[in-house]
């Protein structure tokens, strides 16, 4: 239908198309969060690559060890997102779409992160404070990886996001081996939650150049908004 | 005597009601912001189509519109405001009464 040939007579007469208006959504929603997955892989794969040097070269008995772990830990939140807006910027300048994922409030992210690092801070004390290393399963490993865990499978089916799903199950699963088992490394389990995050950006990001590289076929025909082929 | 267009539709705002424009605004529901390249590839309408109807959401206070020039490119970004949120949920309201009633 031409736009600029509709009346508000024959707009009425239209019935709403649900299913269209519901497959853009969830394309929408895909391909946002999806925008994310550069930044989380290239965050995620430094932070994975600083667990095994930490885990393979690292002294236990340091005092910094556990800080060591644990601020790599929070350096992967933190990091991410400055990592994403400048992914974002040098997409825009390319010419290729752009899209943020709907994020909370400002006031929000404040408060997760300032909750993050209270948290981290608390379990960098009481691991140190018990001089033992595997306190880590109690105050990071069951509360992170279970409570994470959960509340990525519940994002991931309200996003449409299966890998999430698929990262969320594989985390709680893991987390209560680790929990249950005390041959079971922490350090094992902080590698592989890093991973998971590895996989799950290089996932979203394979999802999101397959839809750029589909946009190839519909950009032959001049454009202002510089669609890249 | 001739019943308003509000009344007519059941309460649906004709300016969503619209299919292209129920697939924008539900486009948008979902972003935080979103350019003009991407609303073409996940709309599926003409250039044309997409700003003439952007426009019409522009100027009822729905959606706002940032345009820059990128690399002397122009680069057009929209995000959904917080009236334009309000009116969709309204819609979808509507709607809900409506297929409710049938």
């Amino acid at each position: 239908m031409k736009a600029e040939s509709e009346g508000p007579v024959v707009e009425d007469q239209l019935p709403p198309d649900e299913r269209a208006a519901r497959a853009a959504r969830d394309k929408a929603t895909r391909l946002a969060e999806s925008a994310v997955g550069l930044s989380l892989f290239a965050a995620a794969l430094v932070v994975a690559t600083a667990f095994v040097l930490l885990y393979t070269l690292g002294d236990r008995s340091s005092p910094y060890y556990v800080p060591a772990w644990l601020g790599v830990l929070f350096g992967l939140g933190v990091v991410h997102w400055p990592l994403f807006f400048w992914i974002q910027k040098r997409r825009a300048r390319a010419g290729l779409p752009l899209v943020e994922a709907k994020r909370p409030s400002v006031v929000r992210i404040a408060l997760l992160t300032a909750a993050l690092a209270v948290w981290v801070l608390a379990a960098c004390l009481v691991i140190l404070h018990l001089r033992d290393f595997e306190a880590y399963r109690f105050a990071i490993v069951v509360p992170f990886g279970i409570g994470y865990g959960v509340l990525c499978g519940i994002r991931g089916v309200g996003c449409r996001q299966w890998e999430d799903v698929i990262q969320g199950a594989v985390l709680c699963v893991v987390s209560v081996i680790v929990a249950l088992s005390p041959r079971f490394p922490a350090e094992v389990w902080l590698i592989l939650f890093a991973l998971s995050f590895v996989l799950s950006g290089l996932v979203k990001h394979l999802r999101w150049r397959r839809w750029v590289g589909s946009l190839a076929d519909r950009a032959a025909e001049a454009s202002p908004e510089g669609v890249q082929p | 005597m001739t019943a308003p267009p509000s009344d007519i539709a059941g309460g649906l705002d004709p300016l969503i009601h619209e299919s292209s424009r129920l697939v924008i605004v539900s486009v948008l529901t979902e972003c935080q912001v979103a350019d003009f390249n991407f609303l073409l590839g996940t709309t599926g309408l003409t250039r044309g189509n997409l700003s003439t109807h952007m426009a019409r959401l522009v100027s009822a206070g729905y959606v706002e519109e940032t345009k820059e020039f990128v690399d002397r490119k122009p680069h057009t970004e929209y995000r959904l405001t917080a009236a334009g949120r309000a009116a969709f949920k309204r819609y979808r309201q509507a709607w809900a009464r409506l297929t409710g009633r049938a």
